[in-house]
């Protein structure tokens, strides 16, 4: 993959969260939950209708 | 079933009833139209009581059948499950009315109120004008302005043989007023009298409403877990020169976390950066959009 990396900082309660997501197969690191976690927010947004103007 | 008290409410007037766990408390109306305020406290430790506030996030502001009254954090825990509810207008954005609100609105020297009824009320157990705390208003039929949040207060619409009756899920002890306001729409600007009454909960009633005793989440302390037991009983307050700072979860510790995003994943958090409203660099709009999706699909809704 040759992509952009993008730094984002965490404190270690939300490191827990994280921690938590991948034990649960959200992905295979905190790296990899952060991505999957972003990447279904954008398909989210893009679920949503468009506003009626 | 036993009805273990029956009791008339005349205007004017309050009472504190202690109501056991299993037991089912009834306010009922007698000719309709009144508005009753309800404070409850842990039977055992007063210092528990009845919380509007975390009440009204999770019930919102008109508790009705099915919903609970919550105590105050830290205790934090159901007090009763309200089971049934025939008229369904009840309020929890109002506080309790006082002598200073009919003094300054309206000039009065003495004037029935919420806060010294309960006050006189609860006496009889020992407890004093600063512990009535704000109450759950049953049958205050109120509305709240979506734009500017003002509350108001409209026509009590409740009839004669309307009652509302909650299940204790510990021993409580229970204070009822009849709500002292007749120079606002509370009551329809006449004062009546309403029943209170207590009675043993039915064998199925218990099955279905009644919650176990023991604790679900650790965060509802007790008072084992404070690290001062004892009730302050001087008013004036001083600084323990020995007290050293013990914050759960401090210090607060940050990390750096590198993600790799696809060009066209990069291209859709640009986009975001630019539309605005999520942050001003890159980590923060990935973090501001990643912990919005986990809140949409992870948390627990309700506890
Ligand atoms: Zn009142």
């Amino acid at each position: 993959m040759s992509g952009q990396l993008v730094a984002v900082e965490i404190n270690q309660q939300q490191a827990e969260l994280l921690d938590r997501l991948v034990a649960q197969g959200v992905g295979a690191s905190r790296a990899e939950v952060l991505r999957n976690g972003f990447a279904g927010f954008c398909a989210d947004q893009m679920a949503l209708p468009e506003p009626a103007e | 079933m036993t009805i273990r008290l029956d009791h008339v409410l005349e205007p004017g007037s309050g009472k504190a009833v202690e109501v056991r766990r299993g037991e089912v408390v009834r306010v009922e109306q007698l000719e309709g139209g009144q508005c009753a305020d309800f404070n409850a406290f842990n039977l055992h430790d007063y210092r528990e009581f009845f919380h509007c506030g975390r009440t009204r996030v999770l019930h919102g502001m008109f508790p009705t059948a099915g919903d609970m009254l919550w105590s105050a954090p830290p205790r934090e825990r159901p007090m009763f499950t309200i089971i049934a509810d025939t008229a369904g207008i009840n309020d929890l954005s109002f506080p309790r009315c006082t002598g200073v609100l009919f003094e300054y609105a309206w000039g009065y020297e003495t004037h029935t109120n919420c806060q010294d009824i309960l006050a006189e009320a609860e006496r009889e157990y020992g407890l004093t004008p600063d512990d009535v705390h704000d109450s759950f208003n049953l049958w205050m039929n109120t509305k709240i302005d979506a734009d500017t949040g003002r509350l108001s207060v409209e026509r009590n619409t409740s009839q004669a043989g309307d009652y509302v009756e909650l299940v204790a899920h510990f021993d409580c002890l229970v204070v009822v007023s009849v709500c002292g306001a007749d120079v606002f729409n509370t009551s329809n600007f006449s004062l009546k009298p309403l029943r209170l009454a207590v009675r043993t909960a039915t064998a199925d009633e218990r099955v279905e409403w009644l919650l176990p005793e023991a604790r679900r989440f650790a965060n509802q302390r007790v008072v084992e877990d404070f690290k001062i037991k004892e009730i302050r009983t001087e008013r004036e307050l001083s600084r323990d020169p020995t007290y050293v700072a013990d914050f759960p979860g401090f210090p607060i510790r940050t990390t750096s976390v590198e993600v790799e995003l696809t060009d066209d994943e990069y291209r859709q958090l640009e986009a975001l950066r630019s539309h605005g409203g999520f942050g001003a660099t890159d980590g923060e709009v990935l973090r501001h959009a990643f912990f919005t999706w986990c809140l949409d699909h992870w948390m627990q809704p309700h506890p």
